[in-house]
């Protein structure tokens, strides 16, 4: 197997840095090769996966660790790729974007520090999972929930670093962070916002602290290295809705969208209500073959006869009411007379009390607790499942809801690709996830993901859209779409970047922000 | 793992799977190590099959049901994590890939359990029969650090 050395570091130079590191970590914690190393790969690579290999990953334990760690990738010039657990699979895993980067996995890092039922918070390090913190909370009798996004096995942190979101009424994961610990790239420890009060009292009841705030600077960045952040957790209500509404035809997308936003600005419906495709819905439950055996994108009988033989709408609105039973009743009764002028709209729901749980993945997650089952979705085109996510973000508007989707759907076709998205609402926008799934063993397939989602991107941008997320292989690309003033923002991330890292050895790359060190490396824009 | 130990539940997963449409009945072999767990799918006719013999063998079957919404990370969390943790050993079953998949990334990165066999079915319900166990020497690769005093 071919040894992959970081940039502009010879042989020699790396095995010094390696026993370098495993003097401060620990040999077992400085992983450089074998089946460990292979673990760090991108497993849904839409395209060579080598392409972003790392040369190794270290597995620090503490703050000081860490500081050691960034002293020696300084002395030696070596970029590191810092992730949490490194499970964002569909966006890169833990693969650096930077060839020959050395992760810096923090998965060990995985204590919850405090939780406080009063203020209704938690305070937590880098490895700890929505898994790992919801079993803490039940475990200690705490009436607190976890917002899990649709991947519960991802950190706390790396989640909300990402802008990643869930589905209950605190779905908006960087506005539910407070505070934050940050390794700077020179050794630099910082605690933002109250936290720079050494006894201080109120780290995770308020955000802002005093003078300018920094907390949003470290996230999809890599300014720095976040080893602590405060995270706002919801008081379990008494009582909880779950409904769906299923609807028949394609074109009723517009008026959900039209009839969803004002019950979400006026919160009537205070979580992040799902708009799932009904393909998406149906993949949940089979596979295409048992519906479509042919090759390219799923003919429209075949779709129509699939959703109606499972019972499912072709959109499907699932949405949260949490609360009193009273409060339920009356918020309730408005979203039933509101969405009751679509025809044909069909609505189920049911009412949860107390400890009660519901059973499936999705409704699991609106009840706050962690599921793997949206890795369903792996399923659907049979042999080895892989995905990756075209994720614009979209004006909570009918009509824009409508273009996106058309705009994806025909693009996907074109590639043989079925539309398999959704729309999560927030309040004034909508966030349009489509996935391209493939079969990872075929290079075909994974060429074609990787082709369909350049030109997605090119559609998307041309209409005045852009990305929230994008995979390593397409970070420039659509950071080089926000280029208002000759791309005048991107110099600006680039700039704090030179002043914070001169040495370019944290996350180079990192959503196209490049340090001067390796901006020759900037790929596709 | 001593090599023997397994060598013998590899060859016992093999016949467990003999029904299996994709896989040959080969010899069967009593094959059991103390700390071998046995996950299934109960949806899966063919895992069923596998549940049942397994449990005959006196291995400790865990099993999850993918049509009634059982959630493999839940189970893992919840129940096979710390028990490998308590008892490092083997894994084996029958599952859907995408449970697999889920499966395999966690065993990998959080107690180093590596694939040794995994048969994947091309047909409609994606079962995969799989072995998961330490990693072996050669997986394991050789980690080469020439010179430790220019550090």
């Amino acid at each position: 197997m071919t040894r992959i050395l970081p940039p502009n570091v010879s042989q020699a130079q790396f095995d010094r840095a390696l026993a370098a590191w495993s003097a401060v970590l620990g040999e077992q914690h400085v992983v450089s090769s074998g089946s460990e190393l292979a673990s760090y790969r991108d497993p849904f690579a839409p395209g060579q996966a080598a392409a972003f290999a790392a040369a190794a990953a270290l597995r620090p334990d503490s703050v000081e660790a860490i500081r050691a760690v960034l002293r020696i990738a300084t002395q030696y010039r070596i970029p590191l790729w810092t992730v949490s657990t490194g499970r964002n699979f569909a966006y890169g895993g833990a693969a650096p974007r930077l060839t020959g980067s050395v992760v810096l996995d923090l998965q060990r890092m995985n204590r919850i520090l405090e939780v406080n039922e009063t203020l209704a918070y938690a305070l937590v390090e880098p490895g700890v999972s929505y898994f790992d913190l919801y079993a803490y909370l039940r475990n200690n009798g705490h009436r607190l929930w976890v917002d899990p996004p649709a991947a519960g096995w991802g950190s706390v942190i790396g989640n909300t670093l990402e802008r990643g979101f869930g589905y209950t009424s605190y779905g908006d994961h960087a506005a539910s962070q407070c505070g934050m610990e940050v390794v700077l790239a020179n050794g630099e420890v910082v605690r933002t916002g109250m936290g720079a009060i050494e006894i201080g009292t109120s780290w995770q009841a308020f955000q802002p602290g005093y003078g300018p705030s920094f907390d949003a600077m470290f996230m999809q960045s890599n300014y720095g290295v976040v080893t602590k952040m405060g995270v706002w957790l919801m008081p379990a209500p008494p009582a909880y809705l779950l409904g769906e509404i299923q609807f028949r035809r394609e074109e009723d997308l517009e008026a959900i969208v039209e009839i969803l936003r004002p019950l979400r600005l006026d919160e009537t419906i205070r979580n992040n209500a799902v708009i799932e495709g009904g393909l998406r819905r149906a993949a949940g439950l089979t596979p295409r073959a048992q519906w479509y055996e042919g090759t390219g994108p799923m003919p429209e009988p075949a779709i129509e006869a699939m959703l109606k033989k499972l019972e499912v709408g072709r959109w499907n609105l699932h949405f949260a009411l949490y609360g009193t039973p009273e409060l339920i009743d009356a918020r309730y009764a408005i979203v039933q007379q509101a969405f009751a002028r679509v025809p044909q709209a069909k609505l189920l729901a049911r009412l949860y009390r107390g400890d009660e749980q519901p059973a499936g993945g999705g409704d699991r997650n609106m009840a706050g607790i962690p599921a793997m089952s949206a890795f369903r979705m792996l399923d659907w085109r049979g042999g080895a499942g892989a995905h990756v996510d075209f994720s614009p973000v979209c004006p909570a508007t009918g009509r824009d809801a409508m273009r996106q989707y058309t705009m994806a759907k025909a693009r996907a076709a074109e590639y043989g690709f079925d539309y398999y998205g959704g729309f999560t609402a927030g309040t004034r926008h909508l966030n349009h996830i489509f996935a391209a799934i493939f079969d990872r063993d075929n290079a075909g397939q994974a060429e074609l993901a990787g082709d369909l989602l350049r030109v997605l991107m090119s559609d998307a941008r041309a209409a005045g859209y852009g990305e929230y997320r994008a995979h390593l292989a397409y970070m420039d690309f659509a950071a080089a779409q926000y280029s208002f003033n000759d791309g005048a923002l991107l110099r600006l991330s680039e700039t704090i970047k030179d002043a914070l890292d001169p040495a370019g050895i944290l996350s180079p790359g990192k959503q196209g922000v490049w340090p001067a060190a390796w901006r020759d490396r900037r790929g596709y824009t | 793992m001593d090599r023997r130990a397994f060598m013998m539940t590899g060859a016992w997963l093999s016949a467990a799977t003999g029904a299996l449409p994709w896989t040959t009945q080969t010899q069967t072999h009593a094959a059991v190590t103390r700390n071998t767990m046995a996950l299934v799918d109960t949806s899966l006719a063919s895992a069923r099959a596998f549940s049942r013999d397994a449990a005959r063998r006196g291995i400790a079957v865990f099993e999850i049901d993918h049509d009634a919404g059982n959630d493999i990370g839940t189970l893992w969390y919840t129940t096979l994590a710390p028990r490998l943790a308590a008892a490092p050993g083997l894994m084996i079953g029958v599952v859907h890939a995408s449970d697999y998949f889920v499966l395999g990334e966690l065993a990998l990165r959080s107690t180093g359990l590596v694939e040794h066999r995994c048969e994947r079915c091309a047909g409609r319900r994606t079962p995969v029969a799989f072995l998961l166990g330490p990693a072996t020497k050669a997986m394991r690769g050789t980690r080469v650090i020439r010179s430790t005093s220019g550090a």
